[in-house]
Parts: structure tokens; sequence; C-alpha cells
């Protein structure tokens, strides 16, 4: 059975408790989802957010078999027009496909990854089993609903029977706290700037007697981070799981048990139960698994298509293997950094740029630390810094701080006109 | 540079804006200002100041004019120099 035809098993259970407070029980919140999606027919894009209405229409529609494309409310209109053009309506569809994620969501492309009701439902089983999850968690939510890592969260605890508490707030809203103490949350998910926002609240000394597990993914922790997470687990009877994960699986591929996390910094853990990994010969990680996606989408014809992928997943992330198993990345295959929990393509970001200026001498380089850095040979350029920070921050959002402008003579380049990326 | 100065550059280099957008600005009121921001603004406004603000005052500096309140009257930053 899949987690969304648990109503009568759970159906006096609360599922979850909204921004005003109002408890939905399991079968209130499949009641609700029936009657707004009575009209809904073929691919639907769910414009959602953190609360009843958009939880009880996605379900709805996984259940009646509707493929569903979930975008996050603060996208960019023009964003949200492209995606339903592309793919809302009724057209031929894999009948295996359920679910369709946007991988970054950043640079506004419109590939999407192919995820069937089977993925989600195998990596939602593994995650209850690893992270232990009962009917007395009560979750908050903490990221939205449309990146899969929040989505997981929301899967995962509507599979035993346990109560969500929905909000939209954010971590710098005293209502945010307030429902943590008021509905003795016991978990909270987040990537690792919230745990920059956790530090800012000096989370680790506030008096939390119900908060027993933290999870975090979606990018690598500084280990500094990790450590300070892992000893205060440890010292106050706690567990603090770090992940590692890709839409292209689902959300989850490997994680630390809490009991290793102080041992293992820096690595990405085990591969999670049903899953293994391995290391190819160029030394790419290799994921296989039931939660290994069909494929990607970039026009609706795709959604016709079949499993491409056979459970089996290139990651595009270099890693390395300890003589206990564990898995430690150690660079990317692709060109591409996580920043603010979101993955942007270097050379899309590059494009995007090179058009915005029309000038072809802009290059992206970048880390998962300290962001992009925008190298241009072009003087002009380069004085626009203030339009290209401005840029960043319209178009996605990206902060200024992990954005750098910086003006060089010449793009290295080689013989044949190739960008020389490690020169820079 | 004055620190009212220094409390509206924390603002406009964050946020990408101009002194006259200041006034009024909220929290989650512009893309710009979300948690992420909120968390830029705040590290820069202690460091700016050289204080730790306590997480009560980390969560109600949420408009421009509160921090100034909050800065002034707990903090002891006088805007008036």
């Amino acid at each position: 059975m899949y987690f969304f035809e648990r109503r009568d098993e759970y159906k006096n259970r609360i599922a979850c408790i909204d921004d005003e407070g109002r408890e939905y029980t399991y079968a209130e919140l499949w009641d609700m989802g029936d009657a707004l999606t009575a009209d809904c027919k073929g691919v639907v894009v769910l414009e959602c957010g953190n609360d009843a209405e958009s939880l009880a229409r996605y379900l709805a529609l996984l259940r009646k078999g509707c493929p569903v494309i979930l975008i996050g409310k603060t996208l960019e209109e023009e964003a949200k027009k492209a995606f339903r053009e592309t793919y809302e309506g009724e057209y031929p569809v894999d009948p295996a496909l359920g679910l369709l994620l946007s991988t970054s969501g950043s640079t506004g492309d419109r590939k999407l990854v192919r995820l069937s009701y089977d993925n989600i439902q195998a990596n939602c089983d593994s995650i209850v089993v690893y992270l232990g999850i009962t009917q007395d968690e009560r979750p908050i939510t903490t990221l939205p609903m449309e990146y899969t890592y929040g989505l997981s969260v929301l899967h995962s605890h509507l599979e035993v029977g346990a109560t969500i508490i929905l909000t939209n707030k954010t971590l710098f809203e005293s209502e945010f706290w307030d429902k943590v103490s008021r509905y003795e949350v016991t978990s909270m998910a987040g990537v690792p700037y919230t745990y920059e926002m956790f530090e800012r609240l000096r989370l680790r000394s506030q008096d939390l007697p119900h908060l027993k597990t933290l999870t975090q993914a979606g990018g690598h922790l500084s280990e500094e981070l990790q450590k300070k997470y892992a000893q205060w687990a440890a010292e106050t009877g706690r567990r603090f799981f770090v992940m590692y994960g890709q839409t292209e699986a689902t959300a989850r591929m490997s994680y630390i048990p809490p009991e290793k996390c102080a041992e293992k910094i820096g690595s990405i853990g085990i591969p999670i139960p049903g899953g293994s990994m391995m290391i190819a010969e160029d030394g790419e990680l290799i994921y296989f698994g039931a939660n290994v996606s069909m494929g990607y989408a970039r026009c609706r014809e795709d959604l016709a298509l079949g499993d491409v992928n056979g459970g089996c997943l290139k990651t595009g992330d270099m890693a390395r293997m300890d003589e206990e198993g564990y898995f430690y990345i150690t660079g990317r295959k692709k060109r591409f950094v996580k920043i603010q929990g979101r993955r942007f393509s270097l050379d899309q970001v590059q494009e995007i740029l090179q058009e915005a200026f029309a000038c072809e001498e802009i290059i992206c380089t970048g880390n998962d630390t300290d962001g992009i850095t925008v190298h241009t040979s072009s003087r002009q350029v380069a004085d626009r810094e203030d339009e290209i920070l401005q840029l960043f921050m319209d178009k996605w959002q990206v902060r200024a701080r992990l954005v750098t402008v910086r003006y060089l003579e010449e793009i290295p380049r080689n013989s044949s006109g190739k960008v020389l990326y490690s020169k820079l | 540079m004055t620190n009212l100065e220094q409390y509206n550059r924390a603002f406009m280099l964050n946020f990408r804006l101009k002194e006259e957008d200041l006034p009024g600005l909220e929290y989650m009121g512009i893309i710009q200002w979300d948690s992420v921001g909120h968390m830029d603004l705040i590290a820069d406004i202690e460091s700016a100041y050289g204080i730790q603000m306590d997480m009560k005052d980390v969560l109600d500096l949420s408009t421009y004019e509160k921090g100034l309140k909050i800065l002034s009257e707990k903090y002891g930053v006088n805007f008036d120099e």
C-alpha cells in the first residue's frame, strides 16, 4: 500500500495542524483533497505552500493518478506560466509516473525529474526505517514542500500516521518557536544554512525538551557545525542525522547513523536500507536502489517515456570509501554548486549572464562555501557589478555575499578556445 | 561613518537597496529580506556595533524602524550623533 492510501488505517488520528491552528484528521485531509481535486484531469501543476490545502490536493492527485508537478509560490510568475504551458493538460503519460520535481528550481529551466509512485514509496519506506519514525513524531516544516527534502519529511510521517505541524513561518519569526513549544515538536530538518540559522538563534542552548531529532541534507555541512551538533546530540540524548541525497533518487541515498556521527565527520555515511553504492573506475559515486528516478523530462512528450535509469544513478559526485564502508564526497564531475540548499549549474548561470549583459567574456566558477565568482574580461561588465548582484538576487534570490565579480585581463583558454576553468 | 550610516549600510548592501527604500521596510516584505537575508543582516549589524543580540531581539527586529528602537534601547547604540 502507498502512503497516500492510508486514510482508513489512521482516519481519526491528526495528520496535520496548520498555521491557523486547525487540526485535520487523516480522514478530513483525504476528503478535503478529494473535494478540491474533483475536476482535475491529466497532468497538474500544483503551486504549493506548507498548508493543509496544498497537502490535501497533492495527496489526492497522487491517489487519482494525476501526475503532479510541484512548484513553489515564490517562483517567478514567468517561470510558473512556463511550467503550466509546457506540461499542464491531458496527453499520454507513462502510467507509473506520479510526481515531477525540478532539480534546481534555480536557474529556471524546465527540466524535471520523473518519479514513479514506486520511487516515492521505496524512498519513504527506507527513510521510515533508518530514522525510526513512529506515530508519536511531530515534525515541523522548515523547508518548502516542493523541495524534495521537505517533501520527504511529509511522506515519511504520513506513512506511519504521525502528526505534521505545517507552517510557512520562518525560523526568524517568534510564531515559529511558539509552535515548536506549543505542539511539542519532536524533529526538525535543515539544509546547511538552516544550521547557520540554528546557531544564530542559539538552538543548542534553548530549552526544547521534546525536540529529539535533527536531520541535515541538501549540501555539505561544515565540519565545525557537524562536530558541534554531533556532540550536542550525544550529550543531551538526542539524535543528529547527516544525510545525502538528490532529487534524481527521489530524496535520500545515504546517512550517517547518529552514534557514528562524531566519528565520521565529513562523510555522507552509508547507503540507506534497500540501496547500495559503489565507486566507478573514474571515481564517480554510483547509487543503486528502487528510489532512482525514471529519468528527466524536458517537454511534455517526455512524460510518456518509461524508466531509462533502471535503478542506477550516476550521481555526478566523485567519492571515496573508507575501510568501514563510509563514503566521502571528494569533488564534482559536473560544473555546479550547491548554495542556499539549491543546485546551480555554473554553465547555465554563465549563459544567462552572457545573454543579459550581451557579452561572451563572462565565465562563472564557484564552490559550495564561497558561492559563485563571475569572471569577466570586459571592463564595462565588471563596472556593472551592482547590476550583476541585483540579477542574482531578483532571479534566484542568491544573497549578495555569495556572489563575487572579478575583472581579469583575459579569460584563460586553450588553443581550441575552451575555457581553462582550473586556471581561474 | 555614523551609527545610522552603518545601520543603513547593512540594509543597503545585503538587500541591494537605496537609502530612500529603507523606511517602512519589513521582514518578508521584499524578496531579499527572507530568512537568509535576515541572518546576513543581523551578522552585519552585530559586527558593526560589536554586539551580540539575544534571540528575542533577533526575532523582534522585523522592520527597519524596530531595529533602530531595539539597538538604541537595548544595546546603547546612539543614532543621534
